[in-house]
């Protein structure tokens, strides 16, 4: 057989690389070992699509992507969305069911202030993957100008 | 019942990775904003949305306060077979909206 | 900071021919992304509801579509609004044109200012102008209204002591509190702004400006608040109609 390039991906992001555990803030480490358990966080073949700067926190736009031949034996079943400097850090959980083509998912976030944005995969057979984004937001989510109006 | 946008193709191929888009009218309250009369906004959220193609799950989205007001979510199912693609959304009082289109498969 | 450096350069071009520039001008990419998006554009989800209500029949039996048929048939109406009216003697905004329909001819109660149906209604009806350009009527009857308008715009007011045109003329293209001042064009009313998470009229965002510096609010839908939107139209007839735009 020959290994297409998603599949040796997930082989490099599985065998080769040493799998980093970041230090993320306790409540988001806390969160994710709530949906997740507690199984280390690896790299992966993750995309996270942000812009690099926000010009409102209310409203940044995000497509997260996740490369998996999606077969019944080895597809993403999950991917979750945090933002680690929110007062409630989750932003969105994903559940891929059997009709989806592809891990990916495109919404739009708040962001409270200028932070990192982490989003862990998991994958069939229960390894998980994490990656993370940076944005810097001008106006912040809740930090509104007169709010009156 | 909310007010909802679904954007689903008419047609498709057999084994084509299809993209969905979906929007509803919803303030997505955080709990954190104020009314003009200076009353705190309590947290009020769609918590959960679901679809399905050929009564199979595509996706099931947990939603939170994270989330932008009038939730949009574009995804990709795969093309099997002429079907129903269905949406269900359910907000924390546990009212239900749906919507659904028909896919067919060429 | 390209972007900023063309923004400039737009707005000197535009102070020198004294050139209207829409808001739109004034966003970043992924903000004018979502407004150009036909489908993700939030405030087309008001437009939405706007098309159930339109074809909703009221207490008389006739639905707006009853007399008008499809909404296209709007198309450009909206770009020519607030108007003069013969009929009532003074220049009346299109929200107000809407509930006397209801009024005079649904005998419907008036949908009030700010409600999600007057909303939705008038977004329903700008956006059959999207494209066309704004062409305010200024001359005739409606010549003092445009007047008081822009009095109301060059007069300075509130505990700030500024008036629209300090912020809106002098000091559009730069910065207050991470905001871009743009030059306060209504060219995309009814708005969806990002801070409101919502969707609102040109009468709520003047309300907003005026909070701003402190200032005594104009009620919306009083003489001098339609008058005032008669003027900012005006001083931007030409500029292309984008209902329901998207701002920040
Ligand atoms: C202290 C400065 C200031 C003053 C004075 C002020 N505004 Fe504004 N205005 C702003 C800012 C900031 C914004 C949001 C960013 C932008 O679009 O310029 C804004 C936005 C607007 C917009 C929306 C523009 C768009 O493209 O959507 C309009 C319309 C507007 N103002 C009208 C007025 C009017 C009418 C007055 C006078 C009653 C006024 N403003 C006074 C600062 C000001
Ligand atoms: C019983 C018939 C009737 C109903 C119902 C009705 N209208 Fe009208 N409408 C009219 C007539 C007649 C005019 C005046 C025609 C003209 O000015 O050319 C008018 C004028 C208007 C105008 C201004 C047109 C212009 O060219 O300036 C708008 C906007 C409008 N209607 C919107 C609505 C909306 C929105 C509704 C539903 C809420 C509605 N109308 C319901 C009969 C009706």
């Amino acid at each position: 057989m020959i290994l297409s390039r998603r599949t040796a991906l997930l082989g490099l992001a599985a065998t080769i690389l040493p799998l980093p555990v970041w230090a993320t803030p306790e409540e988001v480490a806390a969160e994710i070992v709530k949906l997740f358990g507690s199984t280390p966080l690896e790299d992966g073949p993750i995309t996270i699509d942000l812009p690099a700067l926000a010009e409102t926190g209310n409203s940044v736009p995000m497509t997260v992507a996740v490369e998996s031949p999606m077969t019944a034996d080895d597809r993403i079943t999950r991917l979750a969305v945090f933002a680690e400097q929110n007062p409630r850090p989750l932003s969105c959980e994903v559940r891929f069911g059997p009709m989806a083509a592809e891990p990916r998912l495109v919404t739009n976030i708040r962001l409270a202030a200028t932070q990192t944005v982490v989003c862990v995969a998991e994958h069939s057979d229960g390894r998980l993957m994490a990656a993370r984004a940076d944005v810097r937001v001008v106006v912040g989510a809740c930090t509104a100008l007169p709010g009156r109006y | 019942m909310f007010n909802t946008r679904i954007l689903v193709p008419e047609t498709a191929k057999a084994g084509e990775s299809v993209e969905i888009r979906v929007m509803i009218m919803h303030p997505m309250d955080t709990g954190f904003t104020f009314t003009t009369q200076g009353e705190r906004i309590p947290v009020d959220i769609i918590t959960d949305f679901t679809c399905t193609y050929l009564d199979e799950e595509v996706v099931h989205i947990r939603l939170a306060p994270g989330l932008s007001a009038n939730p949009l979510f574009s995804f990709r199912l795969r093309a099997e077979r002429t079907g129903t693609v269905a949406f269900r959304w359910v907000d924390q009082h546990g009212a239900v909206t749906t919507d659904d289109a028909t896919l067919t498969v060429t | 900071m390209i972007r900023h450096a063309a923004l400039l350069a737009l707005m000197a071009t535009a102070a020198q021919a004294e050139a209207p520039v829409s808001g739109y001008a004034f966003m970043q990419p992924e903000t004018q992304a979502l407004q150009d998006d036909a489908f993700a554009n939030p405030g087309m989800l008001w437009v939405d509801l706007g098309r159930e209500l339109w074809n909703r029949p009221e207490a008389s039996g006739d639905s707006c579509a009853g007399c008008h048929g499809g909404p296209e048939t709007l198309r450009g109406v909206g770009a020519r609004y607030p108007a003069w009216s013969a009929t009532e003697g003074r220049v009346v905004s299109l929200e107000q044109q809407i509930n006397l329909c209801r009024e005079g001819r649904q005998q419907a109660v008036p949908l009030p200012y700010g409600s999600r149906e007057l909303l939705a209604l008038s977004a329903l009806v700008m956006h059959q102008s999207l494209g066309l350009p704004q062409a305010v009527a200024t001359d005739g009857p409606a010549a003092e209204a445009y007047v008081r308008g822009r009095d109301y715009f060059e007069t300075r007011r509130g505990q700030l002591n500024l008036s629209c045109a300090n912020c809106h003329v002098e000091q559009a293209g730069s910065r207050l509190r991470g905001e871009t001042i743009s030059q306060g064009q209504v060219n995309g009313f009814p708005i969806y702004r990002q801070l409101w998470q919502d969707i609102g009229s040109a009468g709520r965002m003047i309300a907003w400006c005026n909070e701003a510096v402190r200032a005594t609010q104009l009620e919306e839908g009083s003489p001098m608040a339609v008058e005032l939107e008669l003027y900012l139209r005006a001083r931007g007839n030409g500029l292309a109609i984008e209902s329901p735009a998207v701002r920040r």
